[in-house]
C-alpha cells in the first residue's frame, strides 16, 4: 500500500507518541516526511529509523508557537521538496489543572502549542497548497475536544478550539481542493499518558478503570491513531472534509 | 495493491446499485468474498456478482427482503455456510418514499412503515443474525450506511431522516454493546452521491440541472460524491486501518455538515 508515494508530509509533534508513529507509517507508504518538533533528539532518532529502512525523512527543530520559525521551516521544506501535500498538526501539550489553579502563563502555553501552533503552520502551508491545486490537513484534537473533564481547563479549551478551527478551515478552503479534518483520540499509550498515570496513587487500578470506560476495553496504540490520520490524509478520503473523527474505542458513543 | 480484507467474508445489503455495488466491488478487490444482497432487482444483483467474478473474486447472490426476519436469517446463514463464516456486514439497503410526499402531513402511514422497515429494521435484522457468526470468528465489523440526513433535518424527507437518524444511534448503541466482543460498529453519512437514488431524487426537482448545481455548491468541496468515494470510507471501517474506532459517524459529505452557511433546499 503506497498511498503517499511522491507526497510531502509535514508532521508536527513528530518526536514521540502518535506523531512518531504517524511519521513511520507515512514513510512506509512512500512519503517524504518532514518531522517537526522542539525535541531535537526525538526527531533525529525517528528520522534515522526511517532512513534506515530506505525511506525519506527530514528533521526540523521548530517551535510551532514561533511564527518566524514556522515561516522559516516551511521555506526550508520547500527548498528540499517540490511542494507540500499533507500537513498534520499534531503537536500538543497537556496540563492537568482546574481552571482556578491554572496560572495565566500555563493557560497561554497550552493554548499556544495546541491551537496557535496549528493556526501558524496552516497559515504558512495553505498558500502553497492553494497554488499547487490542493492538499490535505489532519489536526489532532482529543476526546477532550468533545467532552468536559475536571482538571483540564486549558487542555479541553484548546482541543475544542482545534475541532472548530478544523470546521472553519474546511469550509474556507474546500474551494481550493484542500481537505481539513481532525481526529479525536481516546486514551493512547504514549509518554504523555504514562506520565499522567504515574501521578496517580495506584496507576494500575486507574489504568484498569479508564480502560473499562472504553467499549473496546483497552487503550489505543499510537499506530492505531496514526492509521486514522493516514486515512484522512490520503486520497481514499477524497470527499471527507470538516469531519471530526473520534478514534476512541467507542468512548464518546456512550 | 495490498489486500486489506484478504479472505474475509462480507455481507453487503442493497448491493445491486450505487454505493452498495461500489462497496461490493471494492471489498472484492481487497480480497473479500461477498454476499450480494438485493430485494427484487435480481438482474442488478446478478450483474454485481458477475462483475466480481470477472475480477477473479468470489460472490454469492442472496436475494431477500431485508425487512423480513426469516429471509434475512436464511440469507446470512447461507452465506456463513457457503463461505465459512461472516466477518463484515455492510447495512446499505435504503429507500425513500415513492407514492406519497415524505412529510408528516402528507405521507401514507404505511409508506412511513415501509421506509423505517427497510432502512432501520433491516439493519437491525442483518446485525441480529450476523453478530452470532462474527462471535464464532472472535470479532467482526459492521458498517452502516446512514446519510447526512441522519444528522440534519431536511424538508420532504421525514421518514428518511428518521430512519437514518435511527441508524446513527443504532450504530452507537451496538458499538457500546458489542465492543467487548471485538465487534466494531461504525457508520458513514454520505452527502449527495451520484447514485440511481440521487438521480431519481433529482428528477423530482422542479429544475433538475439547476438543483444539481445547488446541491454541489452546498458542499464546500463544490461537487457531488462518487459511489467509490463513499466505498473507500466503508473499506476504512471494515479493515484493520480503523482498529480503535467504534461508534463513529463519519460524514462523507464534502464538508456539508461543517458548513455554517446552510440554505433550506
Amino acid at each position: 500500500m503506497k498511498r503517499f508515494e511522491d507526497r510531502v508530509v509535514i508532521l508536527t509533534g513528530a518526536a514521540s507518541g502518535i506523531g512518531k508513529a504517524a511519521a513511520l507509517l507515512f514513510a512506509e507508504e512512500g512519503a517524504t516526511v518532514c518531522l517537526l518538533d522542539i525535541d531535537r533528539r526525538g526527531i533525529e532518532e525517528a528520522t534515522r529509523a526511517i532512513l534506515d529502512k530506505n525511506r525519506k525523512a527530514l528533521p526540523f527543530v521548530c517551535d510551532v508557537t514561533d511564527e518566524r520559525k514556522v515561516a522559516e521551516t516551511v521555506e526550508q521544506v520547500l527548498r528540499h521538496a517540490a511542494g507540500i501535500d499533507v500537513l498534520c498538526n499534531n503537536a500538543g501539550i497537556e496540563l492537568s489543572k482546574s481552571l482556578i489553579s491554572t496560572e495565566k502563563d500555563e493557560w497561554e502555553a497550552v493554548l499556544s502549542v495546541n491551537l496557535k501552533g496549528m493556526f501558524l503552520l496552516s497559515k504558512h502551508v495553505l498558500p502553497h497548497m492553494m497554488d499547487s491545486g490542493g492538499g490535505a490537513v489532519v489536526n489532532t484534537s482529543s476526546i477532550s475536544g468533545l467532552l468536559g473533564w475536571p482538571d483540564s481547563a486549558a487542555y479541553c479549551a484548546s482541543k475544542g478550539g482545534v475541532v472548530q478551527l478544523t470546521r472553519e478551515m474546511a469550509v474556507e478552503y474546500g474551494q481550493y481542493n484542500i481537505r481539513i479534518n481532525c481526529i479525536c483520540p481516546g486514551t493512547t499509550e504514549t509518554p504523555m499518558i504514562n506520565r499522567l498515570l504515574s501521578l496517580e496513587s495506584d496507576p494500575e487500578e486507574t489504568a484498569r478503570s479508564i480502560k473499562a470506560m472504553h467499549p473496546l476495553g483497552r487503550f489505543a496504540q499510537p499506530e492505531e491513531i496514526a492509521r486514522a490520520m493516514l486515512f484522512l490524509a490520503s486520497d481514499e478520503a477524497s470527499f471527507v472534509t470538516g469531519a471530526v473523527l473520534p478514534v476512541d474505542g467507542g468512548y464518546t458513543a456512550k | 495493491m495490498d489486500k486489506r480484507l484478504l479472505n474475509k467474508t462480507a455481507f453487503v445489503t442493497g448491493a445491486g446499485t450505487g454505493i452498495g455495488r461500489a462497496i461490493a466491488l471494492l471489498f472484492s478487490r481487497h480480497g473479500a468474498h461477498i454476499g450480494v444482497n438485493v430485494f427484487e432487482s435480481l438482474d442488478k444483483g446478478k450483474r454485481t456478482v458477475r462483475d466480481i467474478e470477472k475480477l477473479g473474486g468470489r460472490a454469492l447472490l442472496l436475494p431477500a427482503d431485508i425487512s423480513d426476519p426469516k429471509k434475512v436469517k436464511k440469507a446470512v446463514e447461507t452465506l456463513a455456510y457457503d463461505f465459512d463464516g461472516i466477518d463484515i456486514l455492510v447495512n446499505n439497503s435504503g429507500i425513500g418514499t415513492s407514492k406519497t410526499p415524505d412529510r408528516v402531513t402528507d405521507i401514507d402511514p404505511e409508506e412511513w412503515d415501509r421506509v423505517l422497515e427497510v432502512n432501520l429494521k433491516g439493519a437491525m435484522l442483518a446485525s441480529k443474525y450476523a453478530i452470532p457468526q462474527m462471535r464464532k470468528r472472535g470479532g467482526g465489523k459492521i458498517v452502516n450506511i446512514a446519510s447526512i440526513r441522519g444528522l440534519l433535518g431536511n424538508p420532504m424527507l421525514a421518514s428518511y431522516c428518521t430512519s437514518k437518524g435511527g441508524m446513527v444511534l443504532l450504530t452507537k448503541q451496538m458499538a457500546v454493546e458489542y465492543g467487548m466482543e471485538n465487534i466494531r460498529v461504525n457508520c458513514v453519512c454520505p452527502g449527495f452521491t451520484r447514485t440511481e437514488m440521487f438521480e431519481t431524487y433529482l428528477g423530482k426537482q422542479h429544475d433538475p440541472a439547476g438543483a444539481e448545481k445547488v446541491f454541489a455548491e452546498m458542499a464546500p468541496l463544490g461537487r457531488i460524491a462518487t459511489p467509490d468515494e463513499v466505498a473507500f470510507c466503508a473499506l476504512f471501517f471494515a479493515s484493520e486501518e480503523s482498529s480503535f474506532i467504534t461508534g463513529a459517524a463519519l460524514p462523507v459529505d464534502g464538508g456539508y455538515c461543517a458548513n455554517g452557511i446552510r440554505i433550506i433546499q
